[in-house]
């Protein structure tokens, strides 16, 4: 009986201490005690505004670094929690900037987030980044691969973390002010989201993610490219990488029929010039396609084969008035100048790769898939065998209604 | 009034056969493993992993024969008899090694993972620790307590780890999994044994196989459904894993399962990070593997010295498995060891002591067959 009672209590005294230890998190951190960051920046030490004002800022923001040189300058886009709300955005503050921006200047991106410690009151938070805006002079001072190297690393990371390449500078995009109200980290991020129904945007394949994969498969591959030009904000073109190397842009249209080649144009506008009536358009709304890229290879001489098959609405016509756009014959015709129009989009893609020596269309991996034999021979040349390889396109459309109105 | 002991099981079905055999392979390996794996067969992966299972399901057949000749004993009655009683001890210690070498490399595996993607801030012993701490309280309970964790946590959670796989579809690009054989036929051939690591712990029937209720039709149809059932998730695993982060960059992380989770956006909701989800889901399969490795060799070894309580075993393994797992965490080349050595340890038992002991079962039946047809 005595060691029954002995039993319960010992029994009793275990599950209070259980409920002790395990009745919350030791380590927990509140929401108010993060500094969530939504954009990381990243430029040359020496970008930006350089008079000595600037200069004592930097001062006064930087370290004094041990090993390594200051090469980068990293910026942060931080979320502002307040008291009344989420973003701040309550009570009388609807002017008040939701974000604030702290910035660094070293090597080591590590170094410089964890020595930003110094300029922050909240421990620094990277699991809600949406974007990290480069610019072109920091991917040109080492290659992308050592830039996101801390990135690609850190365990907080998302790999669906939109990338962009920018001309300019990376902090002032993070310092621009939406006209939605949304930070730009997270403005620039729903850009990017919306790549589905813009053929001008390189937003398929290209997050972090898909950047580490490029890098490990040694690909050559493209990112959006964003401008800023006074209060002007755009995403549109691309920035192109020979394996990490930069190597330049290229326009819409090239982003376009690289699209089309890795079959990651959901939908989109085509335009035509209309035959009959010189300087108005007719313009195709692509809503689905089956597209299918085949290699061929006899020794060294490789080519492609591209079948297309286009679906989707006649979306706009400006000489309407001009034409029964319920006509069969001019539906064909419609037809037959769109299949051209993409098959110009698609060899102007090609050409341009061919012409800067870098494969972003990733034929060489289409050729490693199916044929890898064929890819044995030739991979060693392929940066000189390349730039000669033939893509004969074939494109079928089919124009499946032409909206509410003929 | 004396209460039936509910939890001693002396029979189980067939069917907890198959359950059994999954629950034990199918386990820390689905995120342990997978980088090595990649890193060496690359997009061959798949074509190994089918013949690897291929291969280690005729091994399961041929534990199932040599259980087949002796109904009513496990490996440690029967391996003394066939070996001598010297080489048959070192078999049945054989055995029990290629359990804790995989427990200790399991409990540290699980640690990291843990630490790293879940609780960054809680040190490592500790997260081993607790998952030890319950290993420990389940393998001390009897078979049939163990049997309906088992039972209960397999369906759950390789139920959930399913469709947490399967969102990654999302994001799957067929193009990353050609060609299906990356290199020549010799070099993908090599990568075959090296699945061993995804398939290990099916050598259990030889502990298990005299609880099972013998059916007319034989045990190899449930064999045969766990094979099946263990090569299609495997499959489906690396289909995720090389389809979503390309088999290149799945050899350059270190945990390729978690991060081809990463990627997957449930597009119009609000779920994220589905890596956490995974993780959550992996947890009881982790245990499950643990816990019969652990009630695995602690049973072999006390009946291998006359004991027939297994819980005072399971107490003396525990810190020295602990402590083998702490050295994995502090020296990294004791952890390459350790791999080395259960991949060749693990080898070894199936495809040289299994075979051969099914050999020299069937030799001396021939020769008690033989000896009663002549007598």
């Amino acid at each position: 009986m005595r060691q029954k009672k002995v039993k319960e209590v010992l029994l009793i005294g275990i599950m209070i201490v259980i409920c002790m230890v395990t009745a919350g998190c030791w380590d927990a951190r509140e929401l108010q005690e993060r500094g969530f960051v939504l954009a990381v920046g990243i430029d040359t030490a020496n970008s930006g505004d350089l008079s000595s004002k600037s200069a004592e800022m930097r001062k006064a923001e930087t370290f004094v670094q041990h090993k390594g040189n200051k090469t980068y300058r990293m910026s942060l886009q931080i979320l502002k929690l307040s008291a009344g709300g989420g973003g701040g955005e309550s009570g009388g503050q609807k002017n008040e900037s939701k974000t604030f921006i702290l910035s660094n200047t070293g090597q080591s991106l590590f170094e410089m987030d964890r020595d930003m410690l110094g300029q922050s009151s909240k421990g620094l938070f990277f699991e809600h980044i949406q974007t990290i805006v480069i610019s072109e002079a920091a991917v040109k001072e080492a290659g992308i691969s050592v830039i996101t190297d801390f990135l690609r690393r850190d365990p907080e990371m998302r790999w669906r973390n939109k990338v962009l390449i920018t001309p300019g500078e990376a902090r002032e995009i993070l310092e621009y002010k939406s006209p939605t109200g949304e930070p730009s980290g997270q403005f620039l991020s729903n850009i990017v989201g919306l790549h589905k129904r813009n053929l001008h945007l390189p937003g398929a394949r290209t997050d972090l993610g898909f950047v580490t994969q490029h890098l490990d498969n040694k690909l050559d591959f493209i990112l959006p490219r964003v401008v800023k030009a006074g209060e002007v904000v755009k995403v549109g073109g691309a920035a192109v990488f020979k394996k990490d190397k930069f190597a330049g842009y290229i326009d819409e249209k090239a982003v376009a029929g690289s699209r089309f080649i890795h079959g990651t144009a959901e939908s989109g506008i085509i335009t035509v010039e209309c035959k009959e009536h010189p300087g108005q358009l007719l313009a195709f709304e692509l809503f689905n396609h089956d597209i299918r890229v085949r290699p061929h290879a006899d020794g060294d001489n490789v080519y492609f084969v591209m079948d297309m098959m286009m679906r989707g609405n006649l979306a706009e016509v400006t000489c309407s008035g001009e034409h029964d756009t319920t006509d069969l014959k001019y539906l064909r015709d419609a037809e037959e100048a769109f299949a051209d129009e993409i098959k110009r989009l698609v060899l102007y893609s090609h050409q341009t790769s061919q012409d800067m020596g870098v494969d972003f269309n990733r034929l060489g991996s289409k050729l490693k898939a199916s044929d890898r034999k064929a890819w044995e021979r030739v991979k060693d040349r392929w940066d000189d065998i390349f730039p000669t390889v033939p893509l004969i396109v074939s494109v079928n459309v089919s124009i499946r209604n032409i909206g509410e109105h003929k | 009034m004396k209460m039936a002991d509910l939890e001693a099981k002396h029979t189980i079905t067939p069917y907890q056969l198959t359950a059994i055999i999954i629950a034990t392979v199918f386990g820390g390996q689905v995120v342990l493993a997978p980088r090595a794996i990649i890193e060496k067969a690359e997009t061959g992966t798949m074509v190994a992993l089918l013949l690897g299972g291929l291969i280690f399901f005729g091994i399961a057949l041929m534990a199932i024969k040599l259980g087949e000749q002796y109904p009513k004993e496990t490996l440690v009655d029967y391996m003394p008899r066939l070996w001598g009683q010297k080489v048959g001890g070192l078999i049945v210690w054989w055995f029990a090694a290629v359990f804790l070498i995989q427990f200790s490399i399991i409990l540290n595996g699980f640690g990291k993972v843990i630490t790293l993607f879940m609780f960054d801030r809680t040190p490592n012993q500790v997260i081993q620790i607790g998952i030890l701490a319950l290993t420990v309280y389940c393998a001390m309970q009897d078979f049939g307590t163990i049997l309906r964790v088992l039972q209960i946590t397999l369906l759950v959670s390789s139920i959930a780890l399913f469709f947490i796989w399967s969102t990654a579809l999302l994001n799957l690009n067929p193009d990353n999994l050609l060609p299906f054989m990356s290199s020549g036929v010799s070099e993908g051939l090599s990568t075959v044994f090296d699945m061993w690591g995804m398939y290990s712990g099916y050598e259990i029937i030889l502990l298990i196989l005299p609880l099972v209720l013998r059916s007319r039709t034989g045990l190899t149809k449930n064999v045969t459904w766990a094979f099946v059932i263990l090569i299609l998730m495997f499959e489906w695993l690396f289909i995720v894993i090389i389809g979503v982060a390309t088999a290149k960059s799945a050899g350059n992380i270190p945990y390729p399962t978690i991060i081809a989770m990463r990627s997957v956006e449930l597009p119009g909701t609000f779920i994220e990070r589905l890596e956490n989800y995974l993780l959550l889901a992996w947890v009881p399969t982790v245990f499950d593997s643990l816990v019969i490795a652990l009630y695995g060799s602690a049973q072999v070894i006390a009946r291998r010295y006359g004991y027939a309580d297994h819980r005072p075993v399971v107490l003396l393994l525990a810190p020295v498995l602990f402590g083998g797992s702490l050295i994995m965490l502090y020296a990294i080349t004791a952890l390459e060891t350790a791999n080395k050595l259960t991949n060749w340890v693990g080898l070894g038992f199936s495809l040289v002591i299994i075979p051969i002991s099914l050999m020299l079962a069937w030799r001396q039946k021939r020769g008690i067959n033989s000896a009663t047809e002549k007598s």
